[in-house]
């Protein structure tokens, strides 16, 4: 069975690149952030997605709604662990859900990966659990890139986020976007798995 | 006698020997000959040597950096050197003749009523005359600046244009624990801290007709765009819309703002007025669109856009109200700015994790490689002359502010490492 799914899920990924990298997927237009040459250019990125791991993270439901072009295991070794809790089974676990889960990015990418999907998922679950609570996410980047571009690459991944959540039913009232391009860091390094952790949206109620 | 002649209006005659205009930005193509004397007092009972020292130094360092001058040794100089006399008449310029100088720096100090007066001379010594005199009264702590003030005079009397050393140079710092914006003479001598926000401060920008800068703070919890006057402190937020109001830069007139707003959804360049009134929407597009910077003009703006899926530099063009691409080498270019006088923008460019800095003829055609080091260097800002280029260097939250010519050369830092200090912006004549 699992077998059967990666086959189909590199099938579906043969199709997309045959069908050509600049088409935009037509369902969950919101999950995407305008700017779809960016958007493409993404699947090159030295991600290190292997196609073992890609196939371990989720069912099919991510990819379809996805460009082709995104695993998410670079990023984030702690996220990519988790195992196949997609965006619909995500959405009926409200309860065990106790806080936001923070996403993370590309160099120089804004695109949703799909654990960046599966934590914004949950994070739509604990707002849904939550109906008083909004929340404020902050965009952030790694000390590499010009810091005012920085500060815009870092609303656009705020923003993507935003758009992800309201994909997911949560009102946009309750969901605002600050971006501190690259003056905030999580991690003070200058390594590679610092820039992993810092290229980041953090969600905090408010 | 003396005292009468210095009552006179000081002039200035062109030199015959240097009567071409001189390039800045060839260095070792131009290699003046320069003995530069060291102040004398005039009134002995009140000498301090420290004076001589101060002023020499400035004025050295200055000199230097325009690359136009090579020195003359001081252990070579004979007894004119400690002579007085500053008028061409009471000169021996065989002595400086001697010694291959062409050109020749002599002064003096004196104290009026607690006043420092300093008269500074460069002659001509082939000709046996004055090329450009000067007096300077203040206090002993506006040394310095009487010394970078004279420098500008001599380039202006060598070059056609005046110096920059009289200006001053703005910066972000972190000293503090905190970003917050600093003002520094070119030499980075007496770093003063403008802002308090204990926030974070960004990238900020000289009006090039008042004493004010702009800058971006997220003092209000977003970064917003605040302008400040530098002598009376007075500080307003000028630019709070939604989202994003960041990479503000002056028009050459001081009239209006180029700026990076978010309200309308993603990155686009605007321009406000400099009450903070929207005026035009410029770009249009999906991408990013930041630090846009103006040509001398201000017909035309060079920014930074992703629209290609990295950043390249982009031209919009205000008449014909078209943009175009600029740089299609390199994968990652940024931070431009446009040289005030002579057709050239400097930028950075990302290459396998260090910025490198380059310039690039607005017509895409000459690309030069400025820098080549294993630090990264970033946010180039040209002086108001043109011929200088100041930006921030370092690696790892290190970063110190430098300066150097147009053409890379003459490289020199002005600030503390330990100060971490980024995002310099060179003022107009001060």
């Amino acid at each position: 069975m699992k077998h059967f799914r990666i086959f189909t899920i590199i099938l579906l990924a043969g199709c997309l690149l045959a069908s050509g990298c600049t088409k935009k997927p037509t369902t969950g237009s919101l999950l995407d952030t305008p700017g779809g040459d960016s958007g493409s250019s993404a699947s090159a990125a030295p991600s290190g997605a292997d196609p073992a791991t890609s196939g371990s993270t989720s069912a099919g439901s991510g990819l379809s709604g996805s460009s082709m072009s995104e695993e998410p295991v670079a990023d984030d070794g702690s996220m990519t662990g988790s195992s196949a809790s997609g965006i619909d089974s995500a959405a009926g676990s409200d309860a065990t859900i106790t806080g936001f889960t923070p996403v993370y990015f590309d160099f120089d990418q804004y695109t949703l990966t799909l654990s960046s999907r599966e934590s914004l998922s949950n994070n739509a679950s604990f707002l849904r659990a939550n109906p008083g609570m909004n929340v404020t996410i902050e965009g952030h980047c790694d000390e590499r890139g010009s810091d005012q571009y920085n500060i815009a690459l870092g609303e656009r991944r705020a923003q993507a986020a935003q758009n992800y959540l309201i994909s997911l039913g949560v009102e946009r009232s309750r969901v605002n976007v600050v971006s501190y391009g690259e003056e905030m860091p999580a991690n003070p390094g200058h390594d590679e798995s610092a820039w992993a952790e810092n290229r980041r949206c953090e969600f905090t109620s408010r | 006698m003396l005292r009468l002649f210095f009552a006179l209006f000081l002039f200035v005659t062109p030199l015959s020997v240097l009567a071409a205009p001189v390039e800045i930005t060839a260095p070792g193509k131009q290699n003046i000959p320069l003995a530069l004397t060291s102040l004398i007092t005039e009134t002995p009972p009140l000498a301090r040597p420290e004076i001589p020292t101060t002023f020499r130094e400035a004025l050295l360092s200055d000199l230097t950096l325009s690359g136009l001058f090579s020195f003359i040794p001081d252990e070579a100089f004979l007894d004119d050197a400690s002579h007085l006399g500053l008028t061409s008449n009471k000169i021996d310029f065989g002595q400086w003749r001697i010694l291959g100088a062409s050109a020749l720096f002599k002064g003096a100090y004196r104290f009026e009523k607690g006043q420092l007066v300093v008269e500074a001379r460069l002659f001509d010594v082939a000709e046996r005359r004055l090329i450009c005199g000067r007096r300077y009264r203040g206090s002993v702590s506006d040394l310095r600046r009487m010394a970078h003030a004279f420098s500008d005079q001599i380039l202006k009397q060598l070059t056609g244009i005046k110096g920059p050393f009289a200006s001053r140079i703005a910066f972000i710092s972190n000293a503090s624990g905190k970003k917050e914006l600093y003002l520094t003479d070119i030499d980075g001598s007496e770093p003063q801290q403008i802002t308090r926000h204990r926030s974070i401060v960004l990238n900020p920008d000289f009006s090039p007709v008042g004493k004010e800068l702009i800058y971006t703070s997220y003092r209000h919890g977003k970064p917003d765009l605040y302008r400040r006057e530098i002598y009376s402190g007075s500080e307003t937020r000028l630019a709070a819309f939604p989202g994003v109001n960041i990479s503000g830069r002056y028009r050459p007139d001081g009239r209006e703002i180029a700026i990076t707003l978010s309200r309308d959804g993603n990155s686009e360049l605007y321009l406000i007025g400099t009450d903070g009134t929207l005026h035009h929407r410029l770009t249009e597009n999906y991408a990013i669109d930041v630090d846009p910077s103006w040509s001398p003009r201000g017909d035309a703006l060079v920014f930074v856009s992703d629209r290609i899926g990295n950043p390249h530099l982009y031209i919009y063009d205000l008449v014909e109200q078209k943009e175009h691409r600029l740089t299609f080498n390199g994968k990652y270019n940024a931070t431009p700015d446009w040289n005030p006088t002579r057709d050239s923008i400097v930028f950075s460019r990302l290459e396998e994790g260090q910025f490198d800095l380059y310039t690039i003829s607005p017509d895409g055609k000459q690309e030069v490689r400025l820098t080549e080091t294993p630090e990264s260097e970033e946010h180039p800002r040209w002086s108001p002359d043109g011929r200088f280029i100041v930006y921030s260097l370092g690696k790892e939250g290190h970063h110190a502010i430098y300066l150097m010519r147009a053409d890379g050369s003459g490289v020199r830092r002005i600030t503390s490492p330990s100060d971490n200090s980024t995002h310099p912006a060179w003022s107009g004549g001060w």
